[in-house]
């Protein structure tokens, strides 16, 4: 399977900084995109592609820390890979709480950010597939009826079709169909592949 | 006459007179400064007063006194005044003198001269008479007639003999007084007093002494006989004259020789008629007698029967003694007549004083205050000066009261202030014991005074600061300055208290006061241990935040050289490397360092802004400074400190703040390497001296544990420490300033351990001295 290419954003006030790692991002052949602030960034709309964020924690205007709540806010999962001159305990320890992936301190080896970026964007790949998967179980799960939904819920809470005919007031038989009909429509090859989409999709048992 | 005044008179035979007179004088207007010489004169004097009275020779010498008449005719009394105490202060007693009145005059009959004879044969056939004097020419006359073989050797004095009595020639010494009365002289004077004088009335008796001195008026007064009237009374009855008198014409004026018998034969005398004359005259009278002074008459030129009797007492005195020479005894006596004047006549006749002769003795003077003021002022200014000299007495007198008062006030008051003091107050001898001690001394150091004063103060001293107190002592006892210093004192419980010390001596004695500044020493040794602790935080997180900001400065070209550097290694590594790119990451490169070298340009020249103030100065007295400074603080840590200053030190250009810092550095990096270090020899020397003529070196030897040997060239380095605490600044900064003046700062091992730092600046050229 042939990967995207992917993207790597430069957040760095600093020009020569910013074209340097622009240069080095370029020869390990990613995408590289900079931006000399953070409201720069934000304008930004991103591709739809696997990628990740390097971002200098101290700037002017809007620091890094900043950027990168603003960025959770707005459901953009960027793994963050944060660089900074003079690292500080409480700095860093506030970007990891916050979802950074790595903290690195200038100066750092070209093989220390490649790795990072590298890691990162797996991260992403990862976080893109997810997304995408669970895009789908939605696009499913809203094809189901509201009465297949109560089977669906009932069913993957471990009940029997008796006991969801009991819980519903309806005969087993039709029990029996509406669960044909959700395996059918979710796509579902046995009980545990629904039980595991149920999970995900965060369908929990009505019945409890 | 009880008061007399004499004007002065150079005339010898007056002298006794002016002496007489002067006598009373002196008793009754010097009266006060007399009693005031008994006072003040010596007790010496009297001595030789009883002293002067010699043996007396004429004890029992015997006189007799032959009057020719009554005894109590006025001539025979004032004589007898003058004879008999003339006789009296030469020894002859009033028991050896003789009185004989032969009442001549009353009875001149035979009958009465036998009685005479047998009353003398009585009264002296048994008794030696050692001299005669006889008054008046019928005494004389009787003796040397009638009584001559009862005194066949006594020589004889005859008084009142009229001119040109013929002694007879006994054989024995006669000395004959001859009265020569100056009618002349009496009249000139009467006439200057009384100036428009006509008339002159002349009254006399028929006694033959009246009518010899009658015969005498006339000789004298015929030379005015052709200028005034003289009208000779003497042969008119008593009723007659006074009459006659008292109807002269207000131009005249009388004058009365004597009157012993009138025409009627009946006797008088003088005084009495005189009084009867003076009522009833409304014109002056003048005389010759001075019996008659006091009676009515102005006065004149008069026979002193007083003055004559003194003389002749004090001639008989003489002969008697033997001691006078024989040529001085006169063989004829003759006593000049003293210028008498009544001053009551004088006012009463309204006669001008001034016309009278030089010499006049004045009687009756009645004092006025006038007459007095040069003694009145005298005895004022005594009185005076010796009010001033009791009062001056009595003021030495107070202000001594008072000086003794406000001197026991003052020592109570020290006395006061030595028990109240909060300092330790005490006054030793240089011997090394305490005199006296003020009872803070018990509460501070534990120890009673007694136990304090039984010792040798050395003994109660901490032994490491012994030699420097008894260095103290010996220096207070040599320069007497007061001294400054401080040292420690054991108390009873075995701990030491600090004292700080101000002492002064006076001879051996010295006067000391100490403060217990233990406590002091401890707040300032922590203060200053917070203060450096706080100073060391502010320093590392000033540091912090410096070094954040220069790594960031600094990070940031670091980073794009390194990710341009390495990005141009990828890019040769591709199979067809692109060598615009690379030549574009080299361009960068090469402008991130020169950025990057900016940055450190940037903080030098940051640095550099702060230029070092530039002064002349002392680097011994800057040393001094910091010494001071930490004294109390190396003292608690057992540290002594040791200037070794050279005092021919040169003058150098210099921030004396910085060189200070340096010092202090330096010092404090000796005490810290010796803290492990035992107590004694924890000694850190600082020293200067001038290695050639134009270089000042500083150094501070300590001897702690000394400087690695292959870190030297590292101590100077910034954030290089062997201290657990320390910043590794010390140093680096101290080298900074030391060659911002110009010099160099070493360190070095010492042979005997431990390490000095040494520092070298170079000397203000030219202006400095």
């Amino acid at each position: 399977m042939i990967e995207e290419k992917a993207a790597v954003y430069v957040v760095d006030d600093d020009p020569s900084v910013r074209k340097a790692l622009e240069r080095l991002l370029r020869s390990a052949d990613y995408d590289a995109r900079t931006f000399a602030s953070a409201p720069e960034f934000l304008d930004f709309t991103c591709p739809d592609t696997p990628g990740c964020l390097i971002l200098d924690i101290k700037m002017p205007g809007l620091s890094g820390l900043e950027l990168q709540e603003r960025l959770s806010e707005k459901g953009i999962f960027l793994p963050i890979i944060f660089i900074t001159g003079h690292g500080t305990v409480p700095a860093s320890v506030r970007a990891f709480k916050a979802g950074a992936m790595d903290f690195l301190q200038k100066p750092f080896k070209d093989r220390e950010l490649l790795d990072a970026v590298s890691r990162g964007i797996g991260k992403h790949r990862r976080l893109r597939r997810e997304q995408n998967e669970m895009k789908a179980l939605r696009t499913k799960l809203d094809t189901l009826t509201p009465r297949q939904r109560e089977v669906f819920s009932l069913v993957v809470s471990g009940l029997l079709n008796k006991q969801v005919a009991f819980d519903l007031g309806i005969a087993e038989k039709t029990v029996k169909v509406h669960r044909a009909r959700v395996m059918q429509k979710m796509g579902a090859q046995s009980l545990a592949d629904l039980v595991r989409f149920a999970q995900k999709l965060g369908i929990r048992s009505s019945a409890a | 006459m009880g008061k007399a005044l004499i004007k002065p008179r150079a005339e010898s035979n007056t002298r006794s007179a002016m002496l007489f007179a002067c006598r009373i004088r002196w008793m009754t207007l010097f009266y006060p400064f007399f009693i005031v010489s008994l006072i003040v004169l010596e007790p010496g004097t009297a001595v030789a007063h009883a002293q002067v009275q010699p043996q007396n020779p004429l004890e029992n010498k015997n006189i007799l006194i032959l009057n020719s008449f009554e005894s109590n005719i006025p001539a025979f009394v004032k004589t007898i005044q003058g004879l008999s105490s003339a006789l009296l202060s030469g020894g002859i007693g009033t028991k050896n003198q003789f009185y004989e009145h032969l009442d001549l005059a009353r009875n001149p009959g035979p009958e009465n001269k036998e009685l005479l004879v047998q009353l003398m044969r009585q009264r002296y056939s048994e008794r030696r008479i050692d001299f005669i004097i006889t008054l008046y020419t019928e005494g004389l006359k009787f003796l040397l007639d009638e009584v001559q073989t009862l005194f066949p050797a006594a020589p004889i004095l005859a008084l009142y003999l009229p001119q040109g009595f013929e002694v007879p020639a006994t054989g024995r010494r006669i000395i004959p007084h001859i009265l020569t009365p100056d009618f002349t002289r009496t009249l000139e004077t009467a006439l200057k007093l009384v100036p428009g004088t006509k008339r002159v009335y002349v009254t006399a008796g028929i006694h033959p002494m009246d009518r010899w001195l009658e015969r005498l008026a006339r000789r004298d007064f015929k030379k005015w006989e052709d200028r005034l009237e003289f009208h000779y009374l003497g042969d008119l009855p008593l009723d007659t004259i006074l009459t006659t008198v008292s109807s002269a014409p207000p131009d005249s004026i009388v004058f009365i020789t004597s009157y012993g018998q009138d025409v009627d034969g009946k006797y008088h005398t003088a005084v009495e008629f005189n009084r009867q004359l003076a009522r009833v005259s409304r014109v002056p009278i003048f005389g010759i007698l001075d019996t008659l002074i006091g009676h009515g008459i102005v006065g004149g030129s008069l026979i002193s029967f007083e003055y004559i009797g003194t003389r002749a007492g004090e001639l008989v005195l003489d002969i008697l003694r033997g001691t006078q020479d024989e040529k001085n005894i006169p063989v004829v006596l003759k006593l000049s007549q003293l210028d008498t004047f009544d001053w009551r006549q004088l006012k009463h006749w309204n006669l001008d004083e001034s016309a009278l002769p030089a010499g006049s003795i004045i009687v009756n003077k009645e004092f006025r205050l006038w007459d007095l003021r040069y003694y009145a002022i005298g005895v004022m200014v005594f009185i005076l000066l010796q009010s001033l000299l009791i009062i001056s007495l009595l003021v030495q007198k107070r202000r001594r009261e008072l000086a003794e008062k406000s001197l026991r006030q003052k020592s109570k008051e020290l006395d006061q202030f030595f028990d109240v003091s909060l300092d330790l107050l005490c006054i030793a001898n240089t011997d090394g014991y305490f005199l006296h001690l003020n009872p803070v001394w018990e509460s501070v150091l534990g120890y009673s005074r007694e136990e304090l004063m039984a010792h040798r103060f050395l003994d109660f001293v901490h032994p490491d600061d012994r030699v420097r107190t008894s260095e103290a002592v010996s220096a207070l006892s040599s320069q007497g300055k007061v001294i400054h210093f401080d040292n420690r004192y054991r108390c009873k419980d075995g701990s030491h208290r600090w004292l700080e010390w101000n002492a002064a001596a006076v001879g051996n004695v010295i006067y000391a006061a100490a403060r217990d500044i233990t406590k002091r020493l401890h707040a300032e040794s922590e203060a200053r241990q917070r203060r450096e602790e706080l100073a060391h935080v502010t320093r590392v997180a000033t540091l912090g935040e410096l070094t954040a900001a220069l790594a960031h400065e600094i990070n940031q070209p670091l980073t794009a050289i390194l990710s341009n550097a390495e990005a141009a290694q990828r890019f040769l590594s591709r199979a067809e490397p692109d060598i615009g790119e690379v030549r574009q990451i080299l361009e960068d490169i090469v402008l991130d360092d020169r950025r990057a070298g900016d940055v450190v340009q940037k903080v030098r020249s940051l640095v550099r802004k702060e230029k070092p103030y530039d002064e002349l100065l002392d680097i011994n007295e800057a040393i001094q400074d910091v010494v001071a400074l930490i004294r109390g603080d190396a003292l608690l840590q057992g540290l002594s400190i040791t200037m070794e200053l050279n005092p021919k030190l040169k003058l150098i250009h210099g921030d004396r703040i910085q060189l200070q810092q340096v010092i202090l550095n330096l010092i404090l990096n000796s005490a810290a390497a010796m803290r492990d270090a035992p107590r004694a020899q924890r000694k850190i020397i600082v020293r200067t001296t001038m290695p050639d003529n134009l270089t000042v070196e500083v150094s501070v030897t300590d001897s702690g544990t000394g400087i690695d040997e292959n870190n030297v060239e590292r101590l100077f380095e910034a954030f290089y420490t062997t201290k657990a605490e320390g910043l590794g600044m010390g140093l680096s900064i101290s080298q900074t300033i030391v060659k911002a003046h110009g010099g160099n700062l070493k360190a070095s091992n010492n042979p005997e351990g431990g390490a000095t730092f040494a520092f070298t600046l170079a000397v203000q050229q030219g202006g400095a001295p």
